[in-house]
């Protein structure tokens, strides 16, 4: 897949056995609808319908308020449909990019360890999870990420 | 043996025929209508090329425009050795003479298909999607449902009646379009310079067959294509012995799920269940390509053993109807237990997605790095840098080529 910031190819980080799309250039995560759904269903085996759980916390990110903007709209990475900014957090608001048709969240990478403090502080339930997930692989670095 | 074979080839002659002689009496038609007096013949003689062209075409290309539009990608043992086994399972149990080519589909929503015009010459292809959110029993189910598909021979059946509706759809199409964008003027300049009343009623004969035949058509490959779904699930049954496996996949299946992006209405009849119905399958109406889920899942659960005869008998049971398997069947298949499965499946549907999923980005080339912290890498094969540092843990990876 593509970042939608810069068109450069993803890598792939799984953890946990969920996969994070990260760009190497922009730093930039694409968390994918799909492995939302996986992050947001139990580790539990079989005969666990957790649907309606999963439906719940998908549902809280879908239902983020959406923030017109001046700034160019990102296309998402999986349909190429022009993403919409969503506000996140409730003192201080952050702005993550979301498919309008759900394929997935993007959280820039410019200021990636900022928005995350914030949204960890200020969210719960679905999206705090989804937060809490990235900051788990991505912890805020001793040095700086690189690419060689 | 060769008897059931020869009985089920009659009824499927009978039909084949039925729909070609619906194909040849509309060419006739769209002919006299296009052109009155002597424009029948050249209609039938054009339908009857289209029909071998496109018969062609199904037979010896089919199944390879069929995984080509589903982005069907043929996997080795290797790169999903569990689904790999099943179907090596299901081809002994079924006692398929050559084992199935194996394809996965990129794709989040459940679905299976088989394909090839002979067991000799078949492919099975699973999406992504079913493989994530099925354990080894339920695929299992599912792969017996479609390899007995191949084994009874209904992808061919269904492909040639497929092409058949095709070409019947194609020629009243053209023949609609043509009357409304001016075909009428020219009609009418030739009956003045002496019709008859013979012509009129060949019209309007032809007219009406116009009208009728698409429909016709559609319903017959209806009823045959929901036919052989229970055929096939009572295959299934009888392949692993445990119709619970199908059952159980039938329900995850059904559940809502996001839709097929690549299907469309030519291909539905070949996939496990219809990719182009939202909401499962509800209405047994005689438009539906398969029989409602629910209905399916109770029928198989309502089997006391697992042989064919215990699914006609649940069959009857559940809807109250005469027995769906045809006798010649029934006659030929040996009755046989249920029997549990061994060891339970005990993978999450995480692990089950990255199975699915690693095994789609191998197939695209994607080069896969371990990391002491757990995490795995996976790199794309555009990526160009030689270094590679590992977000969680910080350790340098190299990556080779």
């Amino acid at each position: 897949m593509e970042c939608p910031r810069c068109n450069a190819p993803m890598i792939i980080v799984e953890h946990n056995h969920i996969e994070l799309d990260h760009c190497l250039s922009c730093h930039g995560i694409w968390f994918d609808g799909e492995e939302l759904e996986l992050l947001f269903s139990s580790l539990d085996l079989e005969d666990v319908d957790d649907t309606q759980d999963i439906m719940k916390s998908l549902g809280e990110i879908m239902a983020l308020p959406v923030k017109p903007v001046e700034e160019k709209r990102l296309k998402c990475p999986r349909c190429r449909k022009k993403m919409e900014k969503v506000e996140v957090g409730s003192d201080t608001k952050e702005l993550l990019d979301r498919c309008t048709h759900g394929d997935g969240l993007w959280f820039d990478g410019g200021e990636l360890h900022r928005v995350l403090e914030h949204l960890h502080e200020a969210t719960g339930g679905g999206v705090g999870q989804a937060v809490a997930f990235v900051e788990e692989v991505f912890p805020r670095p001793g040095g700086d990420e690189e690419a060689g | 043996m060769w008897e059931q074979i020869a009985s089920n080839r009659r009824k499927s002659i009978t039909l084949v025929v039925f729909m070609a002689a619906l194909l040849l009496c509309l060419g006739y038609a769209a002919g006299e209508i296009l052109a009155p007096g002597g424009g029948g013949l050249i209609g039938v003689v054009i339908a009857f090329i289209l029909w071998g062209v496109l018969s062609l075409i199904a037979y010896f290309q089919g199944d390879q425009i069929f995984l080509g539009i589903s982005r069907a990608k043929k996997i080795r043992r290797e790169d999903h050795p569990q689904l790999w086994n099943v179907v090596e399972e299901m081809k002994i149990a079924s006692g398929l003479p050559r084992m199935p080519d194996v394809y996965i589909i990129e794709d989040p929503s459940p679905n299976a298909f088989a394909t090839g015009r002979s067991p000799e010459a078949s492919a099975v292809a699973v999406t992504s999607g079913l493989l994530k959110i099925l354990n080894r029993n339920q695929l299992q189910g599912v792969i017996a449902h479609e390899i007995s598909h191949v084994q009874n021979r209904d992808v061919l059946l269904m492909v040639m009646i497929g092409v058949m509706l095709g070409a019947i759809v194609m020629i009243s199409d053209i023949v609609v379009r043509s009357l409304f964008w001016g075909g009428m003027r020219s009609r009418r300049s030739s009956n003045s310079s002496g019709g008859g009343q013979a012509q009129i009623i060949i019209l309007v004969v032809g007219l009406v067959l116009l009208i009728l035949a698409p429909i016709l058509a559609r319903l017959i490959y209806f009823a045959v294509s929901r036919k052989r779904e229970y055929l096939a699930d009572a295959s299934a049954a009888q392949y692993t012995r445990y119709p619970e496996g199908l059952a159980s996949a039938l329900v995850a299946i059904s559940r809502p799920a996001p839709r097929l992006r690549n299907a469309n209405r030519a291909t539905a009849p070949m996939f496990i269940i219809n990719p182009m119905h939202e909401e499962g399958r509800a209405a047994h109406n005689l438009s539906a390509t398969h029989p409602p889920i629910k209905e399916r899942v109770r029928i198989l659960r309502a089997m006391n053993s697992a042989g064919l005869d215990d699914y006609d008998e649940a069959y009857r049971q559940v809807t109250r109807k005469a027995g769906v398997i045809p006798r010649s069947e029934i006659a030929g298949a040996v009755s046989t237990e249920i029997q549990e499965p061994g060891a339970p499946d005990t993978s999450s549907s995480r692990e089950r997605a990255r199975l699915a999923g690693d095994a789609v980005l191998t197939l695209n080339d994607y080069v896969i790095l371990p990391c002491a912290c757990g995490n795995r890498l996976k790199i794309p094969p555009e990526a160009q840098f030689s270094r590679l540092k590992c977000p969680t843990c910080g350790a340098q990876h190299k990556v080779a080529g």
